[in-house]
């Protein structure tokens, strides 16, 4: 007869054998590279398989290069610019496609969401052709309605504002599309009432409609400002690198350029682990914000 | 405080889907307005049109004399108490009763004072700094109705407001908003499909069907008095009992029900004279009693009016019992009679009806009234 001690271990072993995969690949892919990392940005390498210990001297390195901040600078800059310009204007669209009596919802939302469709490199590409000097479409354009200069040096001097708007026409579906679900839950009857109750369209907006979407607003500026803060194919391959006075440099740009150009993983390992503790900070503190305000 | 007033309103939604026709009704200054019927009726959107929430198509409707078609809802002086509450969430009970007054700007102090005010009226004073979502069921309720009395509008509007609470809190509040009107006097217009909650709180109780107005009159004429089939089944539980037939004139006048198997009538009632006369040459009629005037007579005397019938089932009420009948023609009808033992299923049996409790109609689920009040006693 077993016991029931037997049964109990035999019940153990099933259980590892189950957690098995998933553990073994995330300790192999996940933690592993993790710790090495760590280990990385605490020493100084010379090329693969040479590294010795070396303090904080890469991210004492990272701080004073003047590179690393120009390329924070860009980055934040792009990012503000999602924030602040493309996110309102999901939302404003969003509300626009809410309204109950508009017909043809679906063929619009997926009009909007389709650039989310073309690769980002293509993007990059195609943003490049656009604001391309003389010959691209933007110029063009402006250069016919309010009389720009057909030369007018979008990719050069103002590869942020490009950036913005590219990320703006790629991604401004997408955050809709969340928008759009969020508005959709929204109860109709707050809204209603906030009606009889004498406010008016905007202050229905504030008083009703953000308050209920919220936690879907939380959401997408964290995953906006995560993603931002991540910026690297389109001004790599639009630009073919840092371009004009490393104009183009972004964060993760100089951390691949560390790593894969000048080949110190060290120096890469650092930029990396500011960057992401950077981010888990900045998330943290949102989360703090909107937990504050929701309670 | 205001009088309202439908001038032949009508809904119609694209495609030609009428969910209001034409409804005329005047509510006077203090009145309680029950609009009552089965769902799609039309009620919740006549209420809404008053409220401006929807559009009124065609026809008018007046608020204390004036013409609202296309006037804002916040324009109208009107307060709304929604079936699901409508409780901002993220604002505490206070906030939600000021809502309406800080939109208008009402002075901070007076605001204070009104809240306090309608706090108190319903006992809600200790739960002001709360959020909806630590409030229970009943306590949302009182924050709903609270925040259309803070703003002390001409007319009260309800939507179904006591059905997402349970049966025992349902009838406890009901008496409460009743109360509330007997001292406020406010108008009021209260939507709701459940009868009983209609007859219990309206000064009148309108009946709605497929958009039309099928009868507006008090509890009790509603009951009494049902101008069609329809009103006669969904006024009252449990509800009417009908019967297919045709009028007979042999000698006297007789209704004459659906013959059974055997070839025999399920009834046959000798009309009164007035009841003979209202039916003015007419050959096919429905002839309607509820189950309550109908009574198991053990006595051999045939009644002067009865119905032969085979129990199936009975329910015991403590009082009273539900006893489900079969005729001989198959039709199914419900007695509710005094409780007693010995009910003999399975075996027809004889149940007499009251005769002043007959009500006839025109053929058909709409079909009207035909002839007087009550059938003239024998």
């Amino acid at each position: 007869m077993k016991t029931s001690a037997h049964i109990h271990r035999r019940e153990r072993r099933a259980a590892w054998a189950l957690v098995a995969p998933f553990a073994i690949v995330t300790a192999v892919f996940i933690f592993y590279p993790l710790y090495r990392s760590i280990v990385l940005a605490f020493s100084q390498t010379f090329g693969p398989g040479a590294t010795e210990p070396a303090g904080w001297l890469n991210f004492r390195m990272t701080l004073t290069d003047p590179l690393f901040w120009v390329a924070l600078r860009n980055t934040a800059l792009f990012t503000l610019g999602s924030l602040f310009i493309q996110l309102p204007l999901a939302l404003i669209l969003a509300s626009f496609l809410n309204r109950p009596d508009l017909r043809g919802r679906t063929v619009y939302r997926l009009v909007m969401f389709m650039p989310q469709l073309v690769g980002l490199v293509f993007a990059a590409m195609i943003g490049g052709v656009f604001f391309a000097k003389r010959v691209g479409a933007v110029n063009q354009i402006l250069h016919a309605t309010i009389g720009l200069d057909l030369d007018f040096p979008w990719l050069d001097q103002h590869v942020t504002i490009s950036l913005i708007l590219i990320a703006l026409w790629l991604y401004v579906g997408f955050n809709m599309v969340y928008f759009l679900a969020a508005l959709q839950t929204v109860d109709r009857s707050l809204v209603e009432a906030a009606r009889i109750d004498g406010a008016n369209p905007a202050q229905r907006f504030i008083h009703v409609v953000i308050p209920s979407i919220r936690p879907v607003l939380t959401f997408v500026v964290l995953l906006s400002f995560i993603g931002s803060m991540q910026l690297f194919e389109l001004p790599y391959v639009m630009l073919n690198g840092a371009g004009t006075e490393n104009r183009g440099l972004t964060v993760v740009m100089y951390l691949y350029q560390q790593a894969f150009v000048a080949g110190d993983l060290g120096m890469a390992s650092a930029v990396g682990w500011l960057l992401g503790l950077a981010l888990i900070a900045a998330a943290a503190l949102q989360m703090l914000v909107a937990r504050k305000e929701a309670a | 405080m205001a009088n309202v007033e439908f001038n032949s309103v009508w809904k119609t939604y694209a495609g030609d889907v009428h969910a209001v026709r034409g409804v005329d009704l005047s509510i006077a200054d203090g009145e309680f307005v029950v609009l009552v019927g089965p769902s799609g009726c039309g009620k919740s959107t006549t209420l809404r049109m008053v409220a401006g929430l929807e559009s009124i198509s065609d026809g008018e409707i007046s608020i204390g004399g004036r013409v609202v078609n296309g006037v804002d809802p916040k324009d109208r002086d009107i307060a709304m108490v929604f079936q699901n509450y409508a409780l901002y969430p993220h604002m505490s009970v206070y906030q939600n009763l000021s809502f309406a007054l800080r939109m208008r700007k009402t002075p901070k102090a007076e605001i204070d004072k009104r809240v306090r005010e309608a706090a108190t009226t319903l006992g809600i004073e200790t739960l002001l700094e709360r959020k909806p979502k630590a409030l229970s069921g009943g306590q949302r309720q009182r924050v709903a109705v609270g925040r259309a009395i803070v703003r002390d509008p001409k007319v009260f509007l309800f939507d179904e407001p006591l059905s997402n609470l349970d049966a025992k809190l349902r009838t406890e509040t009901r008496a409460d908003l009743k109360a509330l009107h007997q001292r406020l006097r406010t108008t009021t217009i209260y939507v709701t499909h459940d009868q009983e909650e209609a007859m219990t709180l309206g000064d009148r109780v309108v009946v709605m069907a497929e958009g039309v107005i099928q009868q507006a009159d008090t509890p009790f004429e509603v009951f009494r008095r049902p101008a069609n089939r329809f009103v006669a089944g969904f006024i009252g539980t449990p509800p009417m009992c009908f019967f297919e037939g045709r009028i007979e004139r042999d000698g006297g006048v007789r209704f004459v029900g659906r013959a059974g198997a055997d070839g025999r009538p399920s009834l046959a009632i000798e009309l009164g004279e007035d009841q003979a006369a209202a039916m003015n040459g007419r050959e096919a009629v429905t002839l309607g009693v509820r189950p309550t005037s109908l009574a198991w007579t053990r006595s051999p005397i045939e009644p002067e009016a009865s119905i032969v019938a085979t129990p199936r089932v009975v329910e015991p009420l403590g009082e009273r019992m539900d006893v489900h009948l079969e005729t001989l023609a198959g039709e199914r009808l419900l007695a509710r009679v005094p409780a007693s033992d010995g009910m003999p299923i399975g075996e027809p049996t004889r149940f007499a009806l009251e005769r002043e409790e007959i009500h006839f109609f025109e053929p058909g689920p709409f079909g009207a009234r035909v002839g007087a009040a009550e059938v003239a006693s024998v």
